[in-house]
């Protein structure tokens, strides 16, 4: 007898990132296009309830995958074991997306649970298109790659960032993540113009969008990407110019400090439906 | 291209000022928030404040060594046992030695649980020389301190009033996908020790008898079943 495994998939609607403590109202909601995000590094354990409650959550709503930890700006390949893991959850639970960051967070033998920055060389760019080439062979399948939260103007980029990006996605195949709260934290730490880049953005490489709040630090004129607050009225508007410009695409609200209940999450995720929707015609 | 990242690694691998201050803080609140979860108790036990300078010392001392943060904190116990300031905590470690087994279980391979009816159907000699594998998420330990009731003094309901100083022998299960951590008396430690190293059932109803005559084997195994501490039989 063939056995055939349902992906479910998701147009491009609103979704949320998952909390277990909103797993009750998760599984009661009744909103339409609803989907959800897990951070794959949460659910690479071997068993117990954790893994039984996605696995739940997956037989009822579409479900993205975004990853933390391959350190694909990293000077090594992906950790093999890493890998494989991230492998194993794919294939177990079919995601829609499978996402990663421009970022490193490992070296050697030591991790780092951050996002951390690196030079835009060309040995860099040529590093990451192998990291890149390596997760897509070992997943079977592309990948997103996000832009990064910017605090700290390196000096020794020889290549700019959104040319750089696109030289990755035009050498691997992978899409790219635009994070909007990120290109406002960047272009207010970095002193850019964010409206200007996010227009210089390849608008049609991008498989998804991120949402998020963002925390004034306390000592330094920086912003956070805290993932701490409501979207802010700035990042409201940059992406519904991005979507006014491109069309709609995925787009995931993410809140992991200072969590509130489901519903609130979901106001916030149905004002960015009603946004798509002006636009999905088009898309 | 490493070179930048070693650089960048060893930059924030202390208190730094400015924007670089950003990571530093991420990572050590990462690490840190980490180590608080998989360590309630003992961050209970020293109070948040203590508890924030010493997951930084020892992170700065074992980093994660794996992006899977769940698992982290594998030395936390060892670690503790050696620092100067716990001589008047003699019990911490043990009480992270528990919240790590707490850890593995709630984390450890989906398997069947033994039905008792399964041991029902074997003839009587025949269960006598059967060997029980323990379920993926069963833990044993023993401590010189009652860790197991200060653990659960620290769960919702919990009350240090009633609490025993005495050593205590410890059982952490999964029944049901809900971790169980519970002293259990000497003689169902020993028994369920005596099968998790491979004795028949029958060995290991001797040699607890033998350790420990007065040993209540029939309660001892009841409580071990009705727990889910063994797999289900395998041809």
């Amino acid at each position: 007898m063939m056995t055939s495994t349902t992906t479910l998939t998701a147009g491009p609607s609103a979704g949320l990132g998952f909390k277990p403590e909103h797993f009750e109202a998760a599984l009661g909601s009744t909103a339409a296009g609803l989907w959800f995000e897990v951070h794959a590094e949460n659910y690479m354990v071997a068993g117990g309830p954790r893994l039984a409650m996605l696995e739940t959550l997956a037989e009822l709503y579409p479900l993205s995958l975004h990853g933390v930890g391959l350190s694909l700006a990293g000077p090594d390949l992906p950790d093999a074991a890493h890998l494989a893991a991230l492998a194993r959850l794919e294939a177990r639970f079919q995601p829609f997306l499978v996402s990663e960051h421009f970022a490193w967070s490992r070296l050697g033998e030591c991790c780092f649970p951050d996002l951390l920055p690196f030079l835009r060389t060309t040995a860099a760019l040529q590093q990451i298109a192998r990291n890149i080439d390596a997760t897509q062979t070992a997943l079977g399948r592309t990948i997103l790659i996000e832009n990064p939260s910017h605090y700290l103007a390196l000096d020794g980029h020889t290549w700019d960032e959104i040319g750089f990006l696109v030289e990755l996605a035009r050498r691997t195949g992978c899409g790219l993540l635009l994070d909007v709260n990120n290109v406002a934290v960047s272009a207010h730490n970095l002193g850019f113009d964010a409206a200007a880049w996010l227009d210089a953005f390849p608008a049609a490489m991008v498989g998804e969008i991120h949402l998020a709040g963002n925390s004034p630090d306390p000592v330094l004129d920086l912003l956070i990407d805290s993932h701490g607050a409501p979207i802010g009225e700035d990042v409201w508007a940059l992406f519904e110019r991005f979507v006014a410009r491109n069309g709609a695409r995925p787009t995931l609200i993410e809140r992991d400090t200072d969590v509130p209940a489901f519903a609130e999450l979901l106001r916030e995720r149905n004002r960015a439906t009603a946004i798509l929707a002006l636009e999905s015609v088009d898309a | 291209m490493r070179d930048f990242h070693e650089r960048f690694a060893a930059a924030i691998a202390e208190p730094v000022d400015g924007p670089l201050a950003i990571y530093r803080n991420t990572v050590m609140a990462g690490v840190c928030e980490a180590l608080a979860a998989n360590f309630p108790v003992v961050c209970a036990l020293l109070g948040e404040e203590m508890f924030a300078a010493v997951a930084v010392d020892h992170a700065t001392a074992h980093p994660p060594a794996n992006p899977v943060l769940a698992h982290y904190g594998a030395r936390f116990a060892e670690w503790i046992e050696e620092q100067a300031w716990t001589c008047d905590l003699p019990y911490l470690s043990d009480v992270a030695r528990i919240e790590r087994l707490h850890g593995e279980a709630l984390f450890a391979a989906d398997a069947a649980p033994l039905d008792p009816g399964a041991l029902g159907r074997l003839a009587p000699d025949e269960w006598m020389h059967v060997r029980l594998a323990l379920h993926p998420a069963t833990r044993l330990a023993r401590s010189r301190w009652p860790t197991a009731s200060l653990w659960l003094a620290h769960q919702d309901g919990g009350d240090l009033s009633c609490l025993v100083w005495q050593r205590e022998c410890v059982l952490v299960t999964r029944p049901g996908h809900t971790v169980r951590v519970e002293p259990i008396a000497a003689s169902a430690h020993r028994f369920i020790l005596s099968l998790a190293r491979g004795a028949t059932v029958a060995t290991a109803v001797e040699a607890t008898l033998a350790a420990l005559p007065d040993a209540d084997i029939a309660a001892a195994f009841t409580l071990l079943l009705n727990r889910g501490a063994f797999a289900a039989l395998t041809d």
